[in-house]
């Protein structure tokens, strides 16, 4: 398992004071943020010829791809196929 | 020239790997099905060799020419992983005069055999095949592959030069015979070979099938002179690729798990109804025999770069 850390920036936003004159305004954590940010799932496979690198049952797809919305795991071929041009 | 094919299937194995059970080994009809048609359409007569499981399942609706159905009983599930490709070889045994045999998830679209059939060949390849896998292999047993006589170390040297020092092997997904000696010995060696590695002689074998049928193949063709002609050219598959290669001979092997990936498995689909629309009976009558299976169709790193 690895541990990922990251730094974000907090979300602020202007608020409204008391104790000066004209418009005030201040800086203030933003509690109503929404952080989002996307993590890619990769799992480093090598491949070994024929019988190709796959993610076993369970994992996720290749290539920092966010795991489907149904939580569906679908094991990516890497081999490449040859000719496949000729099949459109 | 008999053009033959071959399928056996073991339970419910398929050449990749998974962590569970599922009916995936039935999508392997719809490239059987496009491979039989190309052949059919080039060839004119293609021969299936068999066994009832695989029949009874998925061939029967594919129209072969020939079906022989033969039950073999030295594959089975603990040992399928490393000796699935030996099925080929008791295939091969059966022979008695040239063929070619390719496999069921290639599929050629021009005349690519004619060279081979009416020229003065002992074999026929589909292509070479670079992997780091033979290399490996070949270093760690170069003095067994002597001792052995799986390889001339002069002759295997100077080759691999012309290959920038890369040992290769032969892809066979078209492979064919005009000396019927040389498949003999070809085979002995191969099972030769299997037997090695089985019993742990010879090691630093990845994936077994690449060594006993590919990289013996090879070796041997060059130790003893055969003349072998490559269906897609070196030039080609080594200077534009692999898939480049087959896009621009009109020849397409699948290869792998690619047989079970769902945006193919469609492309082949629709080629199928498309472009030989007299072969849907039999693609509806077998789909009607699936409806309740349980398919899980794989997808593909790279299928964007592909489209």
């Amino acid at each position: 398992m690895e541990l990922i850390k990251k730094t974000i920036l907090q979300a602020v936003t202007t608020g409204t004071t008391t104790g000066c004159t004209g418009s005030c305004r201040i800086i203030i954590p933003n509690s109503g943020a929404t952080y989002c940010f996307k993590i890619g799932l990769t799992q480093e496979a090598i491949d070994i010829g024929f019988f190709d690198a796959y993610v076993e049952y369970g994992g996720y797809g290749y290539g920092g791809n966010d795991v489907n919305l149904s939580g569906e795991n679908i094991i990516q071929v890497s081999v490449e196929p040859i000719g496949i041009n000729n099949l459109l | 020239m008999n053009i033959i094919q071959s399928f056996y299937q073991v339970d419910n194995k398929t050449c990749y790997k998974i962590n569970k059970i599922n009916d995936n080994y039935l999508i392997n009809y719809y490239s059987l099905l496009l491979s039989y048609i190309t052949l059919k359409k080039l060839y004119g007569n293609v021969t299936m060799y068999c066994n009832q499981y695989a029949y009874d399942k998925i061939l029967k609706h594919i129209p072969y020419d020939n079906i022989i159905i033969n039950d073999l009983l030295n594959i089975t599930t603990s040992n399928y992983y490393n000796d699935w490709a030996l099925l080929k070889f008791e295939v091969y045994k059966l022979q008695k005069e040239p063929f070619i045999h390719v496999d069921g998830d290639v599929f050629i679209f021009r005349d690519l055999l004619s060279e081979f059939i009416n020229g003065e060949y002992d074999a026929v390849v589909q292509s070479v095949e670079t992997s780091p896998i033979y290399s490996k292999f070949y270093y760690a047993n170069l003095d067994k592959l002597v001792t052995y006589n799986f390889i001339d170390l002069e002759i295997s040297t100077k080759t691999a030069d012309k290959y920038d020092g890369n040992i290769i092997g032969y892809n066979c997904g078209v492979v064919g015979f005009k000396n019927m000696d040389f498949l003999k010995y070809y085979t002995k060696k191969a099972q030769e070979m299997n037997m090695l590695i089985n019993n742990k002689t010879i090691d630093s074998v990845i994936h077994a099938p690449m060594i006993y049928e590919q990289f013996v193949l090879h070796e041997l063709l060059i130790k003893n002179n055969m003349k072998c002609h490559e269906v897609l050219p070196s030039e080609d598959v080594l200077g534009k690729g692999y898939n480049a290669a087959g896009n621009i001979h009109g020849y397409t092997h699948l290869l792998s798990g690619n047989k079970y990936v769902q945006h193919f498995v469609m492309l082949i689909r629709e080629k199928i109804l498309k472009d030989y629309p007299e072969y849907i009976n039999y693609l509806n009558d077998f789909e009607e025999t699936i409806a309740d299976a349980d398919i899980e169709f794989l997808g593909h790193s790279k299928i964007n770069s592909y489209f």
